[in-house]
């Protein structure tokens, strides 16, 4: 069971905040590292659809377990502040959507009030090739 | 103590590349929770609506939900998630899973609300997606 790739997903959170996200990731004897990109998602009344604004980059780590579960952790920065954040979720098929999806919760350990982002979930997709 | 009753509003993603809004008007006693769902599914033609009647068990901030629908060959939906304060209210964060995935293009997937929306953000406030839907007053 690996999830070592290109992934990219849709985070919402009980705040109404949408967010795309961009994860590179490698597996290894369980153990998962790589980088993310965060994006928050605002609707554009135009043509377009909503527009993309970087807010976030950074590394990631965790673990991905036999039964298909997956932690992962990262920090953000609430303003010069890093704040951790645990990614609780686990693999999932797509109904043909994707190769894979991984979908889970998560949960900002500590200086949450600082966060725009309160607590919601998250649903990756590994297409097929990535 | 926040407030968990009244309409909450938020979105939910799926598994299978579906997104959606949906309202959960709810209210708990001792422990009990019951309401009524309404969702808003976006696909390539149109929008899909559900709705119906909803019921679980909320304790030490898990709380769980059956959300069973109207019409007899929408599926059913089965939410585990967690509650947490949230401004003067409280926001909600669980994952879905479709009992019923015959008939349903959703698989599984996360959904998440709030009920206090002050504390939401301005731009990204979810209107009630059947408010708008209200027969409009024949002038005078």
């Amino acid at each position: 069971m690996s999830i070592s790739g290109k992934w990219e997903g849709k985070l919402v959170d009980a705040t109404g905040a949408m967010a795309s996200i961009e994860l590179n990731m490698a597996d290894k004897d369980g153990r998962v590292a790589g980088d993310f990109g965060l994006y928050f998602l605002v609707d554009d009344p135009g043509c377009c659809g909503p527009q993309r604004r970087l807010s976030q980059t950074g590394e990631v780590r965790g673990q991905v377990r036999r039964d298909g579960s997956v932690r992962l952790d990262y920090k953000v920065m609430a303003g010069l502040k890093p704040v951790a954040v645990v990614f609780e979720g686990r693999l999932s098929e797509t109904n043909g959507h994707a190769k894979q999806a991984l979908l889970g919760c998560f949960e900002a350990s500590d200086g949450q009030d600082a966060l725009t982002l309160r607590g919601g979930g998250a649903v990756l997709w590994q297409y097929a090739g990535q | 103590m926040a407030k968990f009753g009244g309409e909450w509003r938020g979105r939910l993603v799926d598994a299978a590349g579906f997104e959606g809004t949906v309202t959960l008007d709810m209210r708990g006693r001792g422990g009990k929770v019951s309401g009524r769902y309404h969702a808003a599914l976006f696909t390539q033609h149109g929008d899909a609506g559900r709705k119906g009647k909803l019921a679980g068990r909320m304790e030490d901030g898990k709380i769980s939900l059956t959300l069973r629908p109207e019409r007899d060959n929408d599926p059913k939906i089965e939410l585990t998630g967690t509650v947490f304060p949230m401004g003067k209210g409280m926001g909600l964060k669980g994952i879905y899973e479709i009992e019923q995935r015959k008939f349903s293009p959703l698989v599984r997937g996360v959904m998440c609300a709030c009920n206090d929306w002050q504390a939401a953000l301005p731009e990204t406030r979810i209107e009630n997606p059947q408010a708008g839907r209200r027969k409009a007053k024949a002038p005078r």
